[in-house]
């Protein structure tokens, strides 16, 4: 009951007019950016994060959040439109959302997956809410073994899930945490890595090199990409008939349940997600053959799976302060702004922005429920906008970003930089996401292993005496080490198989 | 091949560049980890990596790197973008926000874009004034203003 009466009290706080204004643009911009192909809700929170400086903490994060799960809900209108996922977590979409709309049940498919959404995301915000107050409990027990054997479980993970091979994503892991001992030494306050540079002797922030990593190459990658074919019949009869919805209703469950364990687990992402929904979805279905060709099941479970595992991603995060990915590492970067410490003690000590924060998702979900059906003729003349009058304003908003976080052209040089690395890593099939984690946590996880080591007089076996540490360390070294005995990742192959439907 | 040799090569010179600069820092004194130890580590371990992956690519011996159709339009594009953020940098103290918000966007609509003088000019004055109007006037957000000190 205690959890239920918290959850209305954020639902509460997050009603008062300045969140629910946040709020309403935060989802409204997340569905823009989910919409249109080339920026993805990390680039989108990589632009706003000088925003943090200015404006109130809760409502600010409330923003944050919507851009996430907005970004789902616009994702899907490109799917099922013009046959482009706006958004990865809505590629598997695309197959049956496309060929529906090409039977002339665009409007069905719209709304399923709206419907689909707002279920997933509504049910995950229940399971988030009982869920991360007591892992949270559980974090208070940890000290700096067990809080540095989580950190590197986490990053491990993520390194270990990558898409392409394993090493590529452990150098850019190991890239990122150098990156983050760039300036004053946490302990002993020691220039490092500054070249005599001023800018440098701050370290190198987490803004410019996200701007650059997800804003400005996001652009250059882009340039040369041209707008598919827009589905031009008018669209009509968005609510989805009685048979569609018998059709749906387990895939929904189902879904559900999925897409809330997948995206609670490290390393695993909402785009996992959706594939898993799918591949079950087609498994269990008496008319296989109908997927890929129009099953509306085939846009109910992904869609329902990807907005609960955007939900319950957040699980690591608020309840023992491990981002996951890149999305879950830009809010951390935005909570540190705040001066909010994500961690066990993140609940117990900011109740009101962690229940303020869910109660507006649940708003949120609402918002876009109702919003987004009647906006979908707008999204379809947003999609016609051509890229060559979109990317001098990303640019642009990169650039003024980089620029009033810092009051110095040296931050909007940093933004080129990584604009220009993240342009190579995707050109030579490097992640930057866990090159963005290795940064956020990078001085985390140092000062965890150095106090470690301070309090055990230097011996590393306290990462393996003490049980919590233990579990986690050797969770991390199976993970690193496992392919070089299996010569394969311990379950990657169900995954890519997942990813080829 | 080529190309794999290269980034490696890449990483190797970093990680032995920032391997020397740990160790100077420090590893440790006195049972206490020293601020050089934990980027020693990630530097060492960055070597490791690059040895690894640069061995595994000579063993495969596979043939150079194709040279991808519509790579040197591409890199163009790239190279008018980035010059054009970095002029934007540079001149932004002297010129201005304003200013220097119409040059950019009218550079890129010109140039990368291919647009008519009428549509390049008449959009970059739009979007110089709205993010005028947006940043300086709504947001206060104090961007230099240069030139136009005297007029805004």
């Amino acid at each position: 009951m205690d959890t239920l009466h918290s959850l209305a009290l954020g639902i509460l706080t997050a009603a008062s007019p300045l969140n629910l204004l946040y709020g309403f643009a935060g989802v409204l911009l997340g569905t823009l950016i989910g919409v249109l192909p080339g920026l993805g809700p990390a680039g989108a929170i990589a632009l706003l994060l000088p925003l943090a400086l200015h404006a109130p903490p809760l409502a600010y994060l409330i923003m944050l959040f919507g851009i996430t799960y907005g970004a789902q809900y616009g994702g899907s209108t490109t799917s099922i439109l013009v046959n482009i996922p706006g958004e990865a977590s809505s590629v598997i979409t695309c197959l049956d959302g496309y060929a529906m709309a090409r039977q002339g049940r665009a409007g069905p498919a719209l709304g399923i997956a709206a419907f689909g959404s707002f279920i997933g995301g509504t049910v995950a915000l229940v399971g988030v809410a009982f869920l991360a107050p007591a892992l949270a409990e559980l974090g208070l027990r940890f000290g700096p073994p067990e809080y540095a054997a989580l950190l590197l479980f986490g990053l491990t993970a993520l390194v270990y899930l990558a898409h392409g091979p394993m090493d590529k994503a452990l150098l850019m892991a190991l890239f990122g945490s150098l990156l983050a001992s760039v300036g004053l030494d946490p302990v002993t306050g020691q220039p490092r890595f500054t070249f005599d540079i001023l800018v440098l002797r701050d370290g190198v922030g987490l803004t410019p090199v996200v701007i650059g990593l997800f804003g400005v190459s996001e652009v250059l990658v882009n340039l040369h990409a041209h707008a598919g074919e827009i589905f031009q019949k008018k669209i009509k009869g968005l609510l989805p008939t009685l048979q569609d919805w018998k059709d749906s209703a387990m895939p929904i469950t189902r879904g559900t349940v999925l897409g809330f364990l997948v995206g609670a687990i490290p390393g695993l992402n909402v785009v996992i997600a959706t594939f898993a929904a799918y591949a079950v979805e087609k498994k269990i279905s008496k008319h296989p053959e109908k997927f890929g060709r129009g099953a509306i099941e085939g846009v109910a479970a992904p869609e329902t799976a990807n907005n609960a595992a955007s939900c319950s991603g957040w699980i690591p995060l608020l309840s023992l302060g491990l981002p996951t990915g890149s999305v879950t590492s830009l809010i951390f970067g935005a909570l540190m702004i705040h001066g909010l410490a994500p961690g066990p003690l993140f609940i117990k000590n900011s109740p009101d922005i962690f229940w303020g924060l869910l109660g507006s998702m649940a708003i949120g979900n609402a918002m876009l429920l109702i919003l987004n059906l009647p906006l979908i003729g707008l999204w379809i003349r947003v999609l016609q906008v051509p890229y060559y009058f979109l990317f001098p304003l990303i640019i642009l908003f990169s650039i003024i970003g980089a620029y009033t976080a810092a009051g110095n052209t040296g931050d909007v040089v940093i933004v080129i930089i990584f604009g220009v690395a993240g342009y190579l890593m995707k050109k030579f099939a490097y992640e930057p996401a866990p090159m963005v984690l290795g940064l956020v946590i990078g001085p985390l996880l140092e000062t965890a292993i150095r106090r470690s080591l301070i309090m055990s007089k230097g011996h590393v076996t306290i990462f393996f005496q003490r049980p919590i540490a233990a579990f986690f360390m050797g969770a991390a070294l199976l993970m690193l080490l496992s392919p070089l005995l299996t010569r394969r990742r311990l379950g990657h192959d169900i995954i890519e198989k997942l990813e080829e439907p | 091949m080529k190309r794999e040799i290269i980034i490696c090569s890449f990483w190797l010179l970093l990680s032995c560049s920032l391997s020397i600069e740990s160790y100077r820092l420090g590893l440790s004194t006195a049972n206490r980890p020293g601020p050089g130890l934990f980027p020693f580590i990630a530097a060492i371990a960055i070597g490791l990596i690059a040895v690894f992956r640069l061995v595994s690519s000579l063993r495969k011996s596979s043939p150079d790197d194709n040279f991808e159709p519509g790579i040197a339009s591409e890199t163009r594009l790239v190279l008018y973008v980035i010059a054009g953020m970095t002029a934007y940098a540079f001149l932004l103290d002297l010129l201005g926000f304003l200013f220097c918000t119409f040059l950019l966007v009218a550079f890129y609509l010109r140039v990368i874009a291919a647009r008519r003088w009428p549509a390049t000019l008449s959009f970059a004055a739009a979007v110089a004034l709205a993010s005028h109007f947006f940043f300086d006037v709504l947001l206060k957000a104090e961007m230099p203003r240069g030139l136009l000190s005297w007029l805004i």
